[in-house]
């Protein structure tokens, strides 16, 4: 793998070649940025670079540096993974340790830290000296999905990257092209940033049923009766995905409302449920703006209360009833 | 050593190096001169602020052979020596790594010793805010009262959680955030001391967003600096850190002004498209109503010079804006903000977040709650309704003759499409020459704001009279404009219902109330519609395939009768 494999994070792989290229290579980076969109990758491309025999900035991917990185057993090249839930201070006094001596067999030493925002308070103060001011010649890699969790001595310690999601319209053509159907794959991907998850979700079956079933779910709701309750519980709660399917359930509700009001706003263009225009007008002429907003807004807090272990039955149910009550 | 950091390499050395923080330094270069110096210093502050270089500046000032003197000399074997960290009797701890009680009593067990190379034995103890409970009280007796030869010098970015009882024993100093003009001005000599060219916006985007850390502003300098070269320009800062650039604001602040969601939700989908971090993305958007607010208050705002120095055009938003409607807005921008740090939908967020500001933004106009003035409208809106009332009856009256007589071929559809409930005739007529009026001076943004209300005209009705609600829910807004609203229907006796002079003027009503003005309703069929209709906006979209199957069964509806018989009733789709 070289430089060229990062197309997709084209600006921060420029950023760091240039950076080595110049021997301008920060001491530490933080690499923020959602799931899959290759924090992990650029991470271990910026290590192998820096130790690899050729020394312009790339990586060869054949010399015995490069190859023992991808195997992971380079002896200046670590890796630290959170030990369970969090990464723990004891990792990070035995990084410490490991790297006050000297590199084995280059002059440089590097280490990754994933997920550094689920280092305990005490590993992450315990970081802060060491990576202000290390030893020899250190690069210290963090990546994270959420910076904000980071204590702030420590982003300003850092070169921090923002890695970009491949853009929404882009990852829909890339579906697209494999011939998956194009509404699905709208849904998914706004669900979703990670491509092959999306893709996931476009070839699964019930996908495609959980649309259906949150169409049918808010005309139900707008009906006003007892049938959303009936349906709820037939369908929904009994499905066979559990609680993940609830949750991308109401993602799709969620989605599909927003659809609506996006047709009441006569903005066609961003609508994601491209095939299903009739009903949604139907659907439209009878719900207000407010109350797509509000319903947006009930949706959302379901599913926080379902992420928080909430009772799957009750919270739905009580969902409805708040929707029809608005 | 290769290649170091900027904030490395131009860590103060001095005091006179130390931006920001004058009223510390002269303290402390003061007591050094007189020799009264405390034996515990505590330094508190936000990042970056040089907590820990003054630290060290202080101890090579006390240590200096050619001192004590207000400045070290930076040349003696003692300034460099503890600069290089060489010198044994200067100690930097990481209290975040060796808390413990057990590293404590290793400090207290050798304090007692007289220092090996310079006058005093300095301790920095940094990050101390992490020392455990145990380890903070082991250090007390020794921090109160150290041997002559000792000082201490404890600096955290967390005071708060230090016990009461080691505060007191030290001399505290707050460092302060540093602000956007000394860190401008230190960021410019570390340019020209680099020979890099930069430009003076900039240097204050990149202050602005440090937010007072020196140290923030130096690394992201350094990050700019390898990105782009010795030539550095306010877009590199933008590319670099990922944050809107002023046009961009300029432009959305219009939009938001002009309601004009539809343009708001394109530029929130460029900038997602650009792969900006949409919560940074509202943090410059609250920022910049924030200092358009300043700017309405106190207009000769130093901090403001960076929005007002590129064009007028914040100027110009600034007058247009009320005060109002920017704490409206910056109240509704928070809440969402705080709602996105906790959400994985940041992104539809954000858009409801619009969505909703640009709903609640009140015109800057003259109140019109007062109760007068509402009494007044009211009674206008009914005269006006009146009048329209008694034009259209007028008009409907004189024309009824020709009207039925030039609606027979438009009608005739209907007949067909009623078959089974052929007993009531067609006896509404509609006025055709009003409908082809109101169809003409249809504009799409009434009719888009009637199709938006629609809901709550429906519910309204059904609050007054569900029987009413029961029969409009058939129809549909296709036109509205000059003043009458065109309403299609799919079947005809729900069409001849909602006619009833007494369900019309409940709907009028209704109508005039919740969209704002008073509208003449006029009703005809749906197919009638598409024969008269300009387009077929909305939900009249019946497609080619629809109308072909439909052209045979046309003159009479004993053809569906055969129809029905021939292929069964499942096959044949008839459109009321």
């Amino acid at each position: 793998m070289s430089w060229q494999e990062c197309s997709d994070q084209q600006r921060i792989a420029t950023i760091l070649r240039q950076s080595i290229k110049n021997d301008r290579v920060a001491h530490a980076y933080l690499f923020a940025g959602g799931r899959g969109v290759g924090k992990r990758r650029v991470a271990m491309q910026l290590g192998k670079s820096l130790l690899c025999l050729r020394q312009d900035g790339d990586s060869c991917d054949q010399c015995h540096h490069c190859l023992r990185i991808n195997s992971g057993n380079h002896p200046d090249f670590h890796l630290v993974e959170p030990d369970g839930a969090s990464i723990k201070i004891d990792q990070i006094r035995g990084l410490q340790k490991e790297f006050s001596l000297r590199a084995v067999e280059s002059k440089r030493k590097v280490y990754i830290l994933d997920h550094a925002d689920k280092m305990t308070v005490q590993a992450a103060n315990s970081l802060l000296k060491f990576l202000e001011e290390p030893g020899s010649e250190v690069t210290a890699i963090l990546l994270t999905e959420n910076p904000h969790q980071m204590l702030p001595t420590i982003l300003s310690r850092c070169q921090v990257m923002h890695f970009a999601e491949l853009p929404f319209e882009k990852r829909v053509g890339l579906l697209k092209s494999e011939g998956l159907y194009e509404p699905l794959v709208r849904n998914a991907c706004q669900i979703t940033a990670d491509l092959g998850q999306a893709r996931e979700l476009c070839q699964a079956e019930w996908f495609a049923q959980f649309r259906n079933q949150v169409l049918q779910l808010n005309e139900d709701v707008l009906e006003k009766g007892s049938h959303a309750l009936v349906g709820l519980q037939e369908k929904i709660v009994k499905n066979d995905q559990g609680t993940q399917g609830i949750s991308n359930l109401l993602d799709l509700y969620i989605y599909w409302l927003r659809d609506i009001l996006f047709f009441h706003m006569d903005r066609k263009q961003d609508i994601l449920n491209l095939d299903q225009l009739e009903a949604m007008g139907r659907q439209a002429l009878r719900c207000s703006k407010t109350w797509l907003l509000r319903a947006i807004q009930i949706v959302m807090g379901t599913k926080d209360r379902l992420a928080r272990h909430a009772n799957p039955q009750l919270t739905l149910e009580r969902m409805i009833i708040e929707l029809q009550e608005v | 050593m290769g290649y170091r950091a900027l904030y490395r390499v131009f860590r103060p050395q001095s005091f006179h190096d130390v931006v920001g923080q004058e009223p510390i330094t002269r303290t402390l270069q003061n007591a050094i001169k007189e020799q009264r110096f405390s034996h515990a210093y505590l330094f508190n502050g936000p990042r970056g602020t040089g907590k820990t270089s003054v630290a060290k500046i202080f101890a090579k000032a006390v240590n200096c052979l050619h001192g004590p003197a207000a400045e070290p000399c930076n040349e003696c074997s003692a300034c460099i020596g503890i600069t290089a960290g060489s010198v044994v009797d200067v100690m930097e701890i990481d209290a975040a790594s060796n808390r413990g009680v057990e590293e404590i009593r290793d400090i207290r067990d050798k304090v007692k010793y007289a220092p090996t190379e310079v006058r005093f034995k300095v301790y920095i103890i940094d990050e101390v805010h992490m020392l455990t409970t145990e380890a903070f009280n082991a250090l007390l007796k020794t921090l109160e009262e150290p041997p002559e030869h000792v000082i201490f010098i404890l600096a955290t970015t967390e005071p708060h959680r230090l016990p009461a009882t080691i505060i007191s024993r030290c001399q505290r100093f707050d460092f302060r955030s540093i602000s956007a003009k000394s860190m401008i001005g230190k960021l410019r000599y570390v340019a020209d001391s680099k020979g890099i060219q930069v430009s003076d916006l900039a240097l204050s985007l990149i202050s602005r967003i440090s937010a007072g850390g020196m140290r923030d502003a130096l690394s992201l300098f350094d990050q700019v600096y390898s990105y782009s070269g010795d030539q550095i320009d306010v877009d590199d800062v933008v590319v670099i850190t990922g944050v809107v650039s002023q046009q961009l604001l300029n432009r959305l602040a219009e939009q938001v002004y002009s309601k004009d969601i539809a343009s708001i939700l394109e530029l929130i989908q460029q900038v997602m498209a650009e792969g900006k971090n949409l919560e940074q993305f509202l943090d410059d958007v609250l920022m910049f109503y924030r200092d358009l607010l300043l700017y309405k208050t106190a207009p000769q705002l130093e901090e403001l010079e960076h929005r007002t120095m590129g064009d007028d055009v914040f100027v110009v938003l600034a007058k247009r804006y009320s005060a109002e409607q920017l704490y409206h807005i910056i109240e509704e921008l928070n809440k969402v903000s705080g709602e996105m740090k906790w959400s994985n939908h940041p992104k539809i967020l954000l858009e409801l977040g619009f969505i909703r500001l640009v709903e609640g933004l009140a015109a800057p106009s003259v109140k019109t709650d007062l109760p007068e003035i509402e009494g007044l409208v009211q009674r206008i809106g009914q005269l006006e309704r009146k009048i329209s009332q008694l034009q259209s009856a007028g008009v409907a009256s004189v024309a009824m003759p020709t009207a039925t007589a030039t609606s027979t071929p438009a009608e005739a559809p209907t007949r067909r499409e009623t078959p089974k409930r052929s007993g009531m005739p067609s006896t509404v007529k509609i006025s055709e020459q009003r409908i082809k009026e109101a169809a003409a001076s249809s504009s799409p943004q009434e009719l888009q704001n009637v199709l938006q209300k629609w809901s709550e005209v429906l519910n309204k009705v059904k609050k007054r009279k569900i029987q009413v609600h029961a029969w409009l829910l058939d129809g549909t807004p296709v036109a509205a404009g000059n003043g009458s609203l065109v309403v299609s229907f799919k079947s005809a006796i729900h069409r001849e219902t909602t006619e009833k002079p007494m369900h019309r003027q409940l709907i009028e009503e209704i109508a005039a109330d919740v969209l704002g003005k008073p509208y003449e309703l006029l009703t005809l069929m749906e197919n009638q519609w598409e024969e008269i209709g300009p387009q077929s906006p909305q939900t009249g979209q019946p497609n080619g395939l629809e109308q072909a199957e439909q052209q045979p069964q046309e003159s009479t509806d004993l053809f569906v009768d055969e129809a029905i018989k021939l292929v069964g009733r499942q096959l044949i789709d008839i459109k009321d």
